[in-house]
């Protein structure tokens, strides 16, 4: 297959996902794909990489390449899916935890149409815990989409193709 | 309908979802007013959206969204500013750190896009008051902030004359029994809320 380089650009959109709340907080993710050391390299030559921002209305705080586990994505929607669904999901839903990238997504309270959520990132490289912790309330709404946005960040929905798409698609 | 539906380029069947006003109203001299039609992300919630960019603006005064008859969301965002802060950046243009800072808290909403902008002095906003009916000798002593609330509450279906004649009494519904806020414009904001306010019947 031959691709010219300004076909890629066009039909290969970064994977990524974008959380916002209200005071102006928001979660973003972004993969890539890093590669893996010679030495560590078993069966993949090729990690799972991820940027994670965490912003507020004084702050981003971005992190950049960190390794993330295969299938991350797939139980990332589905914590953001139950929190959007179930009616206390401060009770019943479970933190999301992702012990590579260090990523971890909890509820913290809902009301019938808003969620509180509190978004931590593992790294002792960031000195005021406060960098690594993002605490906001968000819409059921937006959790719901980004249970589905979710599901790119790992081109679960196959939308990456590097021909132009067919007529009427 | 009010002003600020008229000046911008709505689609016919475009409704209102939601208004809201900043937490702080500033206050200074020769102040201006900024207003931008913002077209949100087809999937996008408007409450959310408009919060989180009202959130990343300085000059943030308050705003209304809605839906396009095709469900596409907007929002127009307001802000006042001080006319001289452009200087601060070397800029001429009055609107230029309002502008900006619009430009600035788009970068973390890639989706939305500024369709239509509109400025205003406070000279000019008094002539807009004048065209809606109001005797600008009754608004010469408002703040831009003010002029520029009074232009929001008429969004909600409230004559803009009714809301100056409340003014002065601090209830925008004399006639009307309610839990007065004793804020004309809280007034009104609170009633529309209450889903009490509503277009007049064609």
């Amino acid at each position: 297959m031959t691709i010219r380089m300004d076909e890629l650009g066009e039909y290969c959109s970064p994977a990524s996902l974008r959380l916002p709340g209200f005071g102006g907080a928001g979660l973003f993710l972004r993969t890539s794909v890093m590669p893996v050391a010679a030495e560590d390299a078993d069966v993949d030559v090729a990690a799972l990489g991820l940027d994670v921002g965490l912003l507020s209305p004084f702050r981003f705080v971005q992190f950049l390449s960190r390794s993330a586990t295969r299938g991350f994505s797939q139980e990332l929607s589905s914590f953001f899916f139950a929190a959007a669904d179930d009616w206390t999901p401060q009770d019943s839903v479970p933190a999301f935890i992702d012990p590579l990238s260090g990523l971890t997504c909890r509820v913290l309270s809902s009301t019938p149409v808003q969620v509180g959520l509190l978004v931590e990132l593992d790294d002792d490289s960031i000195g005021d815990p406060d960098g690594r912790a993002l605490d906001f309330v968000t819409s059921r709404a937006v959790l719901a989409q980004a249970a589905m946005d979710a599901r790119i960040l790992e081109g679960v929905d196959d939308d990456v193709h590097f021909s132009p798409p067919a007529e009427g698609r | 309908m009010g002003y600020l539906f008229n000046t911008f380029d709505f689609e016919p069947g475009s409704r209102m979802t939601g208004i809201w006003t900043a937490r702080e109203r500033f206050y200074g001299v020769d102040q201006v007013a900024f207003a931008q039609q913002i077209r949100l992300g087809r999937d996008q919630d408007g409450s959310v959206e408009a919060d989180f960019l009202g959130a990343h603006l300085p000059f943030h005064a308050g705003g209304f969204h809605g839906v396009s008859p095709d469900g596409h969301p907007w929002a127009v965002v307001l802000q006042v500013a001080p006319g001289n802060s452009a200087g601060s950046v070397g800029a001429v243009n009055p609107y230029w750190p309002m502008f900006d800072g619009m430009k600035r808290a788009l970068r973390f909403n890639a989706e939305a896009a500024v369709m239509l902008e509109r400025g205003w002095t406070s000279d000019e906003l008094l002539q807009v008051y004048a065209g809606q009916g109001v005797d600008p000798a009754h608004v010469d002593d408002w703040t831009v902030p003010d002029l520029l609330m009074g232009l929001l509450a008429e969004c909600c279906y409230v004559p803009l004359p009714d809301i100056v004649a409340g003014r002065v009494i601090q209830c925008a519904f004399p006639d009307v029994n309610h839990d007065c806020e004793h804020d004309v414009f809280t007034d009104v904001f609170a009633r529309w809320d209450a889903g009490h306010l509503k277009p007049d019947e064609p």
